[in-house]
């Protein structure tokens, strides 16, 4: 459960930053929902600590893995105060947009052409992360969101792909997506 | 607003570092790491003490306080995150008797954390962070690196690699095990 909060928060940051590069809304509410998740999984882990402090008759490891879990709650908590940001509606201010773009983990978007080599390929047969750096935050596929893809995940024509990564990173994925590189 | 901007990119830039750094001085059970997240922390409250600042003086009214409290919004959000970071740390603080599957907790992570020692004959060894660019090509970043007694934190570009160095790394298990292999000599990084 812990593992499962620590992932999700971590995809909660970058959502949250993602939301505001990109001003879109979908994204913010998306780090909503995420937080809902957050809290279930954090009240259910307090339960079961307590539930096992009692019945080992030791509270040690309840306390650690309880005061662990509220961090990572809290730091979930920071981004929906930044997603937050992009649900008012007047547009982020330009500036936190540039501090984004230049810092050396950017995010970026792109959409996938047909002749992209990644198409009808999961993204744990391509490897992104290892061999290009850039990580896939979200897809959108028509009119919905795939958030935190999975390495099953499939990539399909027409795919807009949200990815972070380092900078020297954004060129090659850019040209994988429109097919202008054929190898990753 | 320029200067926000930079200060916007630092406070960005360490607040990946600092959960990076506390999480990893749990797993590695580093005294050292968790001083250096609580350091972090203090520097991040002054940034966002610098932005708030700045942020204020630039508002001439009504329309541009309300996209300017944006900012504010995310210096405290990072200020915040900071904190949360530090907490995480503290846990070093109990009796170590009472904590032996710290380390452990975070194995099946999405993204893991690892230290890797680089061995004389690593073909990596005096080459540049920026020259090899590790994360691009890997998929892993180094966050810090253990020299002798002493660390550095989020190495720059120009940190040449040096033998026996121990790097701490974040990232795929793939891009971990390639390094590794690398760093053993196994492999050439080429």
């Amino acid at each position: 459960m812990l593992i499962q909060m620590k992932n999700i928060s971590e995809l909660m940051v970058d959502l949250a930053y993602s939301s505001l590069i990109f001003n879109n809304k979908e994204i913010a509410e998306e780090v909503k929902y995420l937080e809902e998740k957050i809290d279930e999984t954090y009240y259910k882990l307090q339960e079961e600590a307590i539930k096992k402090a009692i019945e080992d008759k030791n509270p040690a490891s309840a306390v650690i893995l309880i005061r662990l879990a509220t961090s990572i709650e809290a730091i979930s908590d920071s981004a929906v105060e930044i997603a937050d940001v992009v649900l008012r509606d007047i547009p982020p201010h330009p500036v936190l947009l540039e501090s984004i773009k230049e810092s050396d983990i950017t995010i970026t978007r792109q959409k996938v052409t047909q002749d992209s080599i990644m198409v009808n390929r999961t993204l744990g047969e391509l490897n992104l992360a290892s061999e290009t750096g850039m990580w896939v935050l979200a897809i959108k596929r028509g009119d919905h969101w795939i958030f935190g893809p999975t390495e099953n995940t499939r990539i399909l024509s027409g795919d807009i792909l949200l990815a972070k990564g380092p900078i020297e990173g954004v060129e090659h994925f850019k040209n994988l997506c429109t097919g202008r590189d054929k190898k990753v | 607003m320029e200067s926000v901007k930079d200060l916007l990119v630092e406070i960005k830039e360490k607040s990946e570092l600092i959960v990076d750094l506390a999480y990893s001085a749990l797993i590695l059970d580093s005294e050292d790491m968790a001083k250096e997240v609580e350091k972090l922390e203090k520097e991040m409250y002054e940034l966002a003490y610098k932005i708030k600042i700045s942020t204020m003086l630039a508002a001439n009214n009504w329309e541009e306080a309300e996209q300017l409290a944006g900012i504010l919004q995310v210096a405290e959000a990072s200020k915040n995150l900071a904190n949360a970071a530090a907490d995480i740390v503290y846990l070093l603080d109990i009796d170590i008797a009472m904590r032996p599957f710290l380390p452990s907790l975070f194995l099946n992570a999405d993204e893991k954390i690892h230290a890797v020692k680089i061995y004389p004959n690593s073909s990596i060894v005096d080459r540049k962070i920026g020259e090899l660019n590790i994360e691009k090509e890997t998929g892993v970043r180094v966050i810090a690196i253990k020299r002798g007694r002493r660390w550095i934190y989020d190495p720059e570009d120009n940190v040449r690699i040096k033998a026996d160095d121990i790097l701490i790394l974040r990232g795929t298990e793939d891009g971990y095990n390639f390094m590794e292999r690398v760093a053993r000599g196994e492999e050439s990084w080429d």
